[in-house]
C-alpha cells in the first residue's frame, strides 16, 4: 500500500476529525479535544511526508549543471516513473452514463510539497492551540473549525479538478469567516468577520466566472489538462486573458493583494492560531497556488504583467504601512499581505518555482512568527508591543525562535527568506527592472518594520503605548464603528509580570523554527536547488548558478541590514519619538483610509441599487401577493350571500342543479 | 280510460307539491311531510311504469318498495334529528338553525 493509494485520507481524516469533534467535542475531557485534533493531523502529517516521499522516488530527475548551465533540453537525467504525476480518480454526479465531474486528486511535485507544508503547519499550530486556547469557553468547538478548515485546505490543494478546488476554496471562505468571529461577542469581531466574508466572497464570483466560462470553452474542469495545447487552442488567445485575469481576481481577494487586502488586518480580530493558519500560512497562500495553477493562461494578453504589477505594489504598500502600528498581529498582518505581494511579483516576472518557493518558506517562518506573537500575548497580556516588558528576559524561547522567523522575514542569510525572496528579486531583475526596485523598497521596509517590532517588544522596557488615545484611532472606523461600539484593545493589569508559555506552545515555536530553516535550505544553491528541482516541470529558465546570483544575494543582504540597521538606531535610542509628522502617522493607521472609502462610496453605491430593489419587492412583489389576497376577498365577499344557512336556499340550488344535468342531458 | 300519462301527469303533480312544499315551508316537520310526497311521486311514476310496460317483470314495483322502505328509515333519521333541533334550538324551523350562514 504506498502512500499514494493512501492520499485520499489526507483530506478525509480531519474531516472525519470535524464531524467527530462537532458532533461529541464537549465530551472530551479537558484538553482531551485540543489533543485529539493534534492527533489527527500528526497522522495527516504522516501521511503527507510519506506522500512527498514517494513523490521524490517517482519525479523526473534533472541534471543540476545542466540547468544552471542553460541546458534545459538535456537536463533530464531519470525520467520520472510513468504513472506520474499520480492521478486517483472517481466518478462523481456521472448521471446515466455521462462523465459527470470526476472526483480526482491528482499530485505532483508541487501539490505533494504544498501538501506535506500545510500539513506540517497545521499539525503545530493545533499543538500550540492546545495551550493558548485553554480555558476558553468554545474549546471543541474551535478545534472543529480548524479540522474542516485543514480539510478543505488539504482537499484544495490535491483536487485535480478544479470544480472540487472551488468547493475547498469556498469551504476555506466559510471557515474564516466563523473563525475570525469566534470571540462573537466582540463587535470588532463581528464586523471583521463580515468584511472578510463579503471582500473575498466578491473575488471569488471571479473565480466562479472563470471557471464556468472555461467550462464551457473546454468542457471540462480538469487542472492537469488546462495547458494542452488542445485545449489552448480551444480557449483562443482573448478568453485565456480574460478566464486568467477573473481567476486573478479571486486570488487577489484571498490572498489579499491590493486593493481587495483591507480584509486581512481585520482578521486579526480571530485568535491568534487561527491568524497563523489561515490568515498567514495556509489559506491566503492558497491564492497564489490556484494563479499558479492557471499559470498556462495567464502567459497570455499580458496578465502576468497585471499579476506582477498588483504583487509589487501590494510588497511596498503594505511594508510601508506595518511600521505604523503598534499591534504586533497587525504588524504581522501587513507583513504577510506583503509578503504575498512578493509572491505574486516571483509568478509574474517568471520566477513560477521561486514563487512556489516563498510560498512554503513563508508558510513556515510566518507561522512561526504569529505564534510566536501568540506566545508574547499570552505572556504579556497585551497585544502591543510598547506595553510588552522586555520579552527577552521574561520569554527566552519565545525569543530565541521569534528571532529565527525574523530573520528569515527579514531575508538575511542563511534564513529561508533570503533565500527564496532573493530568487523572486533575481527574476524580477531579469524581466521588470523597476518591479525589482520596487521589491528592494520593500525589502528594506520589511528589515525595518521587523527590527522595530524586535526592539520595542523584546528588549525595551514596557511603556505608555503613543496611540492609544490618539483621536484617530478611536473606535474603529476602519470597521465603520464608532468609539462607541469598539472598545480599545485592553492594557496588561498592573503588576502583571510577563512569563513564558507552556511546553506545547515552546514545542510548536521550536518545531516551526526548525522546519522553517531545513525548508530554506532545501531550496537554496547550496543544495542544488533542492525543492525548486523538484516543482520544476522542464520549462523554467530562472534557475541560475550561485555565483551568478552573488550580486543579488550582496545587495538583497545589504538592503536588509540597511533597514534593520535604522531601526536599531531609532528605537532602541528612543522608541517613543515621534519620527514621522502627525498626519502623515495617522493617515498609515487609519490604513490611508482606503477601509472607510469602502465603507462609505461603496457602501453608497451598493445602496441604490437595493434602494431600487426594495421598491420593487415592496411595491411590486409585495403588492401582487396583496392584489391576490384582495381579489379573492372581494370574490368572496359576494360569494358568501349564497350560504344562506337556510335549507330551503340549499334545496332550491339542488333543484337547480337537477334541472341543469336534465337539460344537459337531454340535449 | 286511464293510460300511464295519467299516472305520470299526477305522479308529476305530486312532485310540484312535494318540492313546492320543500322550498316554501319553514316548518322543518312540513318539509319532511314534503319530502315524504317527493318520495312517493317517484314511488308512483315507478310502479305505474312497470306495471304498464313490462308487466311481467317487477323491477318498478320493487323500487317502490325500496323507496317505501329507504322514506322510513329516513323519517326516522329525520324525526330523530328534529328532537335534538327543538331540544337545542326551542324551534323546528330553518330560521333556528341558520348559524352556517356566510
Amino acid at each position: 500500500m504506498s502512500y499514494v493509494e493512501l492520499s485520499y485520507w489526507i483530506p478525509l481524516l480531519p474531516a472525519l476529525g470535524f464531524a467527530l469533534l462537532a458532533l461529541g467535542g464537549r465530551s472530551f475531557p479537558g484538553r482531551g479535544s485540543g489533543w485529539f485534533a493534534t492527533a489527527v493531523m500528526a497522522v495527516v502529517a504522516v501521511l503527507s511526508l510519506g506522500l512527498l516521499h514517494d513523490v521524490i522516488l517517482a519525479a523526473p530527475g534533472w541534471n543540476l549543471a545542466a540547468l544552471l548551465g542553460g541546458h534545459h533540453e538535456e537536463a533530464l537525467i531519470k525520467p520520472g516513473s510513468p504513472d506520474f504525476p499520480f492521478r486517483l480518480e472517481w466518478t462523481w454526479l456521472a448521471i446515466r452514463g455521462e462523465a459527470g465531474i470526476p472526483l480526482v486528486i491528482y499530485i505532483d511535485s508541487l501539490a505533494a510539497v504544498v501538501t506535506a507544508m500545510v500539513a506540517l503547519a497545521s499539525l503545530f499550530i493545533h499543538l500550540f492551540s492546545i495551550g493558548y486556547m485553554h480555558g476558553e469557553e468554545r474549546y471543541p468547538t474551535f478545534f472543529a473549525y480548524l479540522q474542516l478548515f485543514s480539510a478543505a485546505m488539504l482537499a484544495f490543494v490535491l483536487a485535480g479538478n478544479f470544480f472540487h478546488s472551488l468547493l475547498a476554496w469556498e469551504v476555506m471562505g466559510l471557515m474564516s469567516y466563523l473563525l475570525i468571529g469566534f470571540l462573537y461577542k466582540k463587535k470588532t469581531a463581528q464586523q471583521a468577520q463580515k468584511k472578510a466574508f463579503i471582500t473575498t466572497k466578491l473575488a471569488d464570483l471571479g473565480f466562479m466566472l472563470g471557471l464556468f466560462w472555461l467550462y464551457l470553452l473546454i468542457g471540462n474542469f480538469d487542472l492537469a489538462d488546462l495547458g494542452s495545447g488542445q485545449n489552448l487552442l480551444a480557449i483562443g488567445t482573448g478568453a485565456a486573458a480574460a478566464v486568467g485575469l477573473l481567476v486573478f481576481i479571486a486570488a487577489m481577494g484571498k490572498s489579499a493583494q491590493f486593493p481587495l487586502h483591507v480584509w486581512l488586518l481585520d482578521a486579526m480580530e480571530g485568535p491568534t492560531p487561527v491568524s497563523a493558519m489561515i490568515h498567514a500560512a495556509t489559506m491566503v497562500a492558497a491564492g497564489v497556488y490556484l494563479t499558479a495553477r492557471f499559470y498556462p493562461l495567464l502567459l497570455f494578453g499580458g496578465v502576468l504583467w497585471v499579476v506582477a504589477l498588483v504583487g509589487a505594489l501590494t510588497a511596498l504598500f503594505a511594508a510601508v504601512l506595518a511600521p505604523a502600528f503598534a499591534d504586533v498581529k497587525k504588524i504581522l498582518a501587513w507583513s504577510t499581505v506583503s509578503q504575498l505581494g512578493y509572491m505574486f511579483l516571483g509568478l509574474g516576472v517568471f520566477g513560477w518555482a521561486a514563487a512556489m518557493f516563498h510560498l512554503v518558506a513563508h508558510a513556515f517562518f510566518k507561522a512561526l512568527l504569529f505564534l510566536g506573537s501568540g506566545s508574547m500575548i499570552h505572556g504579556a497580556a497585551t497585544q502591543d508591543i510598547f506595553e510588552m516588558d522586555r520579552l527577552k528576559k521574561h520569554m527566552p524561547w519565545t525569543y530565541w525562535t521569534f528571532l529565527v522567523g525574523a530573520l528569515a522575514l527579514m531575508g538575511i542569510p542563511p534564513f529561508a527568506g533570503f533565500w527564496s525572496k532573493d530568487l523572486i528579486l533575481h527574476a524580477a531583475e531579469e524581466h521588470a527592472p523597476l518591479l525589482w526596485l520596487i521589491g528592494l523598497l520593500a525589502a528594506f521596509f520589511t528589515a525595518f518594520y521587523t527590527t522595530r517590532m524586535i526592539v520595542i517588544a523584546f528588549h525595551k522596557p514596557a511603556m505608555e503605548s503613543p496611540w492609544k488615545a490618539a483621536e484617530w484611532t478611536r473606535g474603529a472606523p476602519w470597521l465603520n464603528l464608532g468609539p462607541e461600539e469598539a472598545e480599545p484593545d485592553p492594557s496588561p493589569p498592573a503588576g502583571h509580570h510577563p512569563h513564558e508559555s507552556g511546553a506545547e506552545m515552546i514545542t510548536a515555536l521550536v518545531a516551526l523554527a526548525a522546519l522553517s530553516i531545513l525548508v530554506g535550505f532545501w531550496g537554496s544553491p547550496i543544495f542544488g536547488y533542492g525543492l525548486l528541482t523538484l516543482v520544476y516541470r522542464g520549462e523554467m529558465p530562472e534557475l541560475l548558478p550561485a555565483s551568478k546570483l552573488m550580486t543579488g544575494y550582496v545587495t538583497g543582504t545589504l538592503v536588509a541590514l540597511a533597514g534593520a540597521g535604522l531601526a536599531w538606531f531609532w528605537y532602541s535610542a528612543d522608541p517613543l519619538k515621534q519620527r514621522a509628522p502627525l498626519w502623515l502617522t495617522a493617515a498609515l493607521q487609519r490604513r490611508l483610509y482606503i477601509d472607510e472609502f469602502y465603507y462609505k462610496v461603496l457602501g453608497a453605491l451598493a445602496q441604490a441599487p437595493t434602494q431600487v430593489l426594495a421598491f420593487i419587492d415592496r411595491y411590486l412583489i409585495d403588492g401582487l401577493v396583496d392584489l391576490a389576497g384582495y381579489t379573492s376577498l372581494v370574490i368572496s365577499s359576494l360569494l358568501r350571500h349564497l350560504q344562506s344557512g337556510r335549507f330551503a336556499t340549499y334545496a332550491f340550488y339542488m333543484l337547480l342543479g337537477a334541472l341543469a344535468l336534465y337539460v344537459g342531458g337531454a340535449r | 280510460m286511464v293510460t300511464l300519462g295519467h299516472f305520470l301527469l299526477f305522479s308529476g303533480l305530486l312532485m310540484a307539491v312535494g318540492l313546492y312544499g320543500v322550498l316554501t315551508r319553514r316548518n322543518l316537520i312540513a318539509v319532511l311531510m314534503s319530502v315524504e310526497i317527493l318520495l312517493n311521486a317517484a314511488a308512483l311514476a315507478f310502479a305505474s311504469a312497470a306495471a304498464f310496460r313490462e308487466p311481467h317483470l317487477f323491477a318498478g314495483q320493487i323500487f317502490a318498495l325500496f323507496i317505501i322502505v329507504v322514506a322510513a328509515a329516513e323519517l326516522s333519521i329525520g324525526f330523530a334529528i328534529l328532537l335534538n333541533v327543538y331540544r337545542t334550538h326551542g324551534a323546528v324551523t330553518d330560521d333556528a338553525i341558520s348559524e352556517m350562514r356566510g
